[in-house]
């Protein structure tokens, strides 16, 4: 089955009094048809790896074998007490999803949320939210849940692929996902998480996927850092009463129908957009004559 | 894995950058190490298509490493597989080679030296991590891994491919799939079968004494190791 509204699950959790956290954890136990230990002990694994993978990444200073990227989760926390004007609590969170960006990009382990190259936002979120508000693991388990619905209903709907919707299914469904994780921490309702999720999903349409070289380094790394602050800002308009004009479920057919107008030149094939000037092009040229350089023609021996 | 399972949307767990370059690469190396069977010394590796290109930013030397050390995609020794590799003492060599047009642009040969028991593969990452292999030991196959698979050399017997079934039957195993090809004035065959869960080690020792059986493989799912539950 897939999830193709967010609409009934709106309507349970407000029937019920249950956050959205607590129905995704329900419909998990129904569908695995395991105990909620269990369902709770699974989400713990991908919990530890996403920790593991910010803590890894923050400490990350070379630069990576393109020299693309390295480096900037350091940067940014090392000059953020005499520098910043945003102040701690967005620094932390655009420092630790570059970190995940940077590990990934350096082959670390990560946890595809819902992607690889978005792969910084979901966790960046979550971590800073319970750090700010003392979160219980339980609770931070929940948030992953309540964002796991927003993905899904992206990925039935539209996709979750940057080669088929563009970047704004990439990095915009996670930066919705981890607005609603936000709200579910906070303690908001089911209404604002899926309402926060909305205000996000709704800034990121029309994303291009354009990466310089093919490679999950620019723009993907940064972006994740930048959606990472405005996930946090969706959710505290979201808590503080804002509404969407437009709801959720229409916003992600928005998504799909921009997604189908998009040309072929932005959906990850690096033909367009920024891998396609001067400075893009120059990267991809040098790296691909430099990494077939180093190797031997098989046709030499 | 459902397709409104949480873990569907957070996950898999995997090591970066790329699903096609990284980790489709990882399983490949894998898949060589599994055909031989135990750690190799010598192995040259080809890339072939986008891999001669792009494989120093998306570490695919490195993930290849790591397939062949046994690691799966999620390992987090993939990373330093190269110095491990190093090591251990196994020599691999990476060339660059032009498969020709019927190849997948992001395809990988891998053959690994041993004169008593040569291993050669050519394989294609086909995006998402997805694999197939394309050619084991010269022989055309579609292998894709989402099944258990059983890859069986052998004489061109009359009887061979019944006597192969029937002890598949008899563990009670369902077939998904089989496929069996012999090489024209060589008789010899290759025959590679998908069963849906993993065989017992009894039936594959149970193969190896086919009459003109001389090889016999049991690969696992390729994401053994992944489930969550």
């Amino acid at each position: 089955m897939t999830l193709t509204s967010v609409e009934p699950f709106i309507l349970q959790a407000e029937a019920e009094g249950k956050s959205l956290g607590e129905i995704m954890i329900e419909h998990e136990m129904e569908i695995q048809e395991v105990s909620r230990e269990e369902i709770m002990s699974a989400m713990g694994k991908i919990w530890k790896v996403m920790v593991s993978s910010i803590k890894n990444g923050i400490k990350i200073e070379q630069r990576s074998p393109s020299g693309m990227s390295g480096g900037d989760a350091v940067i940014l926390l090392k000059n953020r007490k005499s520098k910043s004007i945003t102040g701690s609590t967005i620094i932390k969170v655009v420092s630790r999803a570059i970190g995940v960006g940077e590990f990934n990009s350096s082959m670390g382990t990560i946890v595809a949320s819902p992607t690889a190259g978005s792969s910084g936002v979901v966790p960046a979120v979550v971590y800073t939210v319970a750090e700010k508000l003392k979160a219980s693991e339980e609770t931070i388990i929940k948030g992953l849940f309540a964002s796991s619905l927003i993905g899904l209903v992206c990925d039935a709907v539209a996709s979750t692929s940057g080669s088929e919707h563009g970047c704004q299914a990439e990095i915009g469904v996670s930066a919705a996902m981890a607005a609603a994780a936000a709200v579910e921490i906070a303690g908001g309702t089911c209404k604002q998480a899926v309402n926060a999720a909305a205000l996000m999903l709704k800034n990121s349409l029309g994303l291009a996927c354009d990466p310089i070289a093919g490679l999950v380094e620019v723009p993907c790394i940064k972006r994740n850092g930048i959606m990472a602050a405005s996930a946090l800002v969706a959710a505290d308009m979201s808590l503080a009463g804002i509404e969407s004009v437009v709801p959720f479920d229409d916003v992600e057919i928005a998504m799909d129908e921009i997604g189908r107008m998009m040309p072929c030149e932005i959906k990850e094939t690096s033909e367009g957009g920024l891998a396609n000037t001067k400075t893009g092009r120059g990267y991809k040229n040098w790296l691909r004559s430099s990494g077939a350089n180093q190797l031997q023609d098989a046709s030499d021996d | 894995m459902a397709d409104d399972s949480a873990f569907r949307i957070l996950g898999p767990i995997m090591t970066g950058p790329s699903s096609s370059h990284t980790a489709g690469a990882v399983r490949i190396g894998r898949t060589a190490r599994l055909l031989y069977g135990k750690e190799p010394k010598k192995v040259t590796v080809f890339f072939h298509g986008s891999f001669a290109e792009t494989w120093k930013g998306h570490g695919s030397d490195k993930a290849v490493i790591g397939g062949l050390l046994g690691f799966k995609t999620f390992d987090e020794r993939i990373k330093i597989a190269d110095e491990l590799a190093k090591k251990a003492e196994i020599d691999i060599q990476f060339k660059r080679i032009r498969l020709g047009a019927n190849y997948h642009p992001n395809s990988i040969k891998i053959v690994i030296e041993d004169p008593e028991q040569p291993t050669e593969i050519i394989a294609e990452s086909v995006g998402g991590g997805d694999i197939v292999i394309r050619e084991i030991l010269g022989f055309a196959t579609e292998i894709t891994g989402n099944e258990v698979t059983l890859i069986l050399r052998h004489k061109d017997f009359i009887g061979t491919l019944s006597k192969i079934t029937g002890l598949i039957s008899e563990y009670n195993l369902n077939i998904v799939s089989l496929c069996s090809k012999d090489i024209p004035r060589e008789d010899i065959a290759m025959t590679t079968i998908e069963i849906e869960e993993q065989a017992p080690a009894e039936l594959e020792a149970k193969l190896a004494k086919i009459k003109g059986m001389d090889l016999v493989r049991i690969l696992p799912k390729l994401t053994e190791g992944e489930e969550m539950f």
